[in-house]
């Protein structure tokens, strides 16, 4: 398999699947612009007084999709904003869960806070997974303070391998020996 | 025997799946019931039966591991089969919940995972020596 494009891919694609029932079809480049429907963050506290926040933004097709996979619409039937507000925040939760630790090892413990929405504009900040689904694209970055952070830096500069979330199955990169 | 549950977590969209995941998992269920954080879980408990409680960590108010600190601590409620269903991956909390008696299902999840977990709680010596439910 090839190296992935960013580090986190896997992760998010393994659990939009997993979670959501979005199909993943591929990644895009790492800087692909993406149309924002849904911008939702979730601060997070970490080890050694790190802290900072992982940001989702969607498509307006994944987040249709994603709320009536979630909530078991049919077909056609009318999704509401607050539904889709809802289904994802869930899925930024679940992702931000998984991410942190893919990215940054099992040892660490984080904490994180509710997610909440902003306004619809790419919030910039570190890219760390711009997936291609079927149903649309998704696009996670994330923000890390202090950036020089000892304990993190430290997985990000031993190029710690990017791994899928427990038990998911999700594939490794080409540096696995 | 027939269970009655209690599902904890903060988001509706979540409890909702755990309560459907429940109802499609196979296990025998009398009943299902909600709360939003540890705190409002302990009132529930204290004023019903529940056989099993599914259980969120991250939640506002009383976190999961708050809960379960509580209710181990509470003489009635101490010996109630709880299963941890959450994102969280940081192996030395893991260890302090299973710890705490809990099984554990990390999210996302599959039905038959959160069945499995649970037959593993009901399979598993209980400490005080009691009969299980």
């Amino acid at each position: 398999m090839n190296e992935p494009i960013l580090r986190g891919n896997a992760t998010v694609a393994a659990v939009a699947e997993n979670l959501g029932f979005l199909m993943p079809t591929g990644e895009l480049p790492a800087d692909a612009t993406i149309a924002c429907a849904r911008v939702v963050k979730v601060d997070w506290t970490g080890p050694d007084g790190t802290c900072g926040g992982v940001f989702l933004c969607l498509d307006q097709g994944l987040c249709d999709a994603l709320a009536g996979n979630l909530l078991g619409l049919m077909p056609g039937e009318a999704v509401s904003a607050e539904d889709i507000d809802d289904t994802v925040s869930e899925l930024a939760n679940v992702i931000s869960g998984n991410l942190l630790p893919a990215l940054y090892g099992t040892d660490h413990e984080f904490h994180l806070q509710q997610p909440y929405l902003l306004p619809p504009i790419d919030p910039g900040g570190r890219r760390e997974a711009a997936v291609q689904f079927l149903e649309g694209k998704l696009v996670v970055a994330m923000e890390t303070m202090p950036d020089n952070s000892r304990i993190l830096r430290r997985a990000v500069d031993a190029g710690l391998e990017p791994r899928g979330p427990v038990g998911a199955g999700a594939p490794r990169s080409s540096r696995q020996p | 025997m027939a269970y009655n549950v209690l599902v904890v977590d903060d988001s509706r969209i979540m409890r909702d799946m755990v309560a459907k995941a429940v109802s499609m998992s196979g296990l025998e269920i009398a009943g299902t019931d909600t709360a939003c954080d540890g705190k409002q879980a302990l009132e529930k408990l204290r004023a019903s039966w529940f056989d099993l409680v599914l259980l969120d960590v991250n939640m506002p108010v009383m976190t999961g591991e708050q809960f379960l600190v509580a209710l181990r601590a509470e003489v009635g409620l101490r010996d109630t089969l709880v299963v941890v269903v959450s994102t969280e991956s940081s192996l030395p909390r893991i260890a302090r919940l299973r710890a705490l008696g809990a099984g554990f299902v990390h999210k996302p999840f599959k039905p038959e995972e959160l069945v499995a977990a649970v037959r593993q709680l009901l399979d598993a010596p209980r400490v005080d020596g009691k009969d299980k439910p």
